[in-house]
């Protein structure tokens, strides 16, 4: 398992965490963990009281994991991840990933656009 | 604050866009899943179009490109010709096509892709209009430098000719 963190240049301070696994027979990267700091989140009893110092910490590092996916693997490649259950229609509905029973996945099109999206 | 804390405390939009929760699942239903997964992207392999593939693979000349950038290793085998080689290989082009598309001469192209000669910035810049700026100019221009900037803190001929041209040097060696 490979894990990165997203941090900014100036004061090293982690913005979010991300772990992966490569699966190379598959041409597939899972994303085992995503998370965010604490103060680019906002709980339920924050709402309307926060704003995050940062956007789309999670979906940049979502991207990332495609990048790599797209780098090793090129058009073959997949980016994929086990999402709880409540949560996989958000997922889909979020970033335009595609249903495989437990897993969801972006491949193609789909994972080129997320990439290109957050990352260029 | 413990995961199912987390998790009930923060709505689903919200919980997707700050985490990807880790999910254990037994050894049956990683098998399951991944064979689920497995027929998914076979019918959405059958649907990749010429142009997705092609756009695919300029992206993973960009970011090999990238990598390869930003890391301090410097390989003989990774120069400008190895990846200009790269791109014609992903276009499917003969050099002779190729050349004329940008508007230079088959000997030059030769010898840019054999790593006898450097690029100007002019061929830089018609590689990335060529790219559609799928490959940016400075992506080249940062990749001759990085082979100038081994061959300079490398270079022990030159160092022995300029010994001659230098005098009274400063007497503290860091």
């Amino acid at each position: 398992m490979d894990i990165y963190k997203l941090c900014l240049e100036e004061d090293n301070d982690i913005k979010g965490l991300l772990a992966v696994e490569d699966h190379p027979h598959e041409y597939r990267i899972e994303v085992k963990l995503i998370a965010v700091s604490r103060e680019n989140v906002i709980f339920n009893r924050e709402k309307g009281k926060k704003l995050k110092q940062y956007e789309n910490i999670a979906a940049n590092l979502l991207a990332f994991a495609g990048r790599i996916a797209l780098t090793k693997y090129s058009y073959l490649g997949c980016l994929s991840l086990v999402p709880k259950t409540q949560l996989k229609p958000h997922y889909i509905a979020e970033y335009g990933m595609k249903d495989a029973g437990p897993s969801v996945y972006l491949d193609g099109s789909s994972l080129q656009h997320l990439v290109i999206k957050y990352l260029l | 604050m413990t995961r199912k804390k987390t998790f009930a405390q923060i709505d689903p939009t919200e919980a997707v866009r700050s985490f990807v929760f880790p999910t254990e699942l037994s050894e049956d239903q990683k098998r399951k899943a991944s064979e689920l997964l497995k027929i998914a992207r076979r019918n959405s392999q059958g649907q990749i179009t010429e142009e997705e593939k092609l756009s695919a693979e300029l992206l993973q000349l960009r970011f090999q490109l990238e990598d390869y950038i930003n890391n301090q290793e410097f390989l003989l085998n990774r120069r400008f010709g190895y990846f200009l080689k790269i791109y014609l290989q992903i276009l499917k082009k003969k050099r002779i096509d190729f050349a004329r598309e940008i508007d230079i001469h088959e000997t030059l192209l030769s010898q840019l892709i054999n790593s006898r000669r450097r690029p100007n910035e002019n061929i830089m810049i018609r590689l990335e209009l060529h790219s559609n700026k799928c490959i940016p100019a400075d992506y080249w221009f940062r990749l001759v430098e990085k082979e100038r900037i081994h061959e300079i803190k490398t270079n022990k001929r030159l160092r022995k000719e300029e010994k001659v041209h230098v005098s009274n040097r400063i007497p503290v060696r860091i």
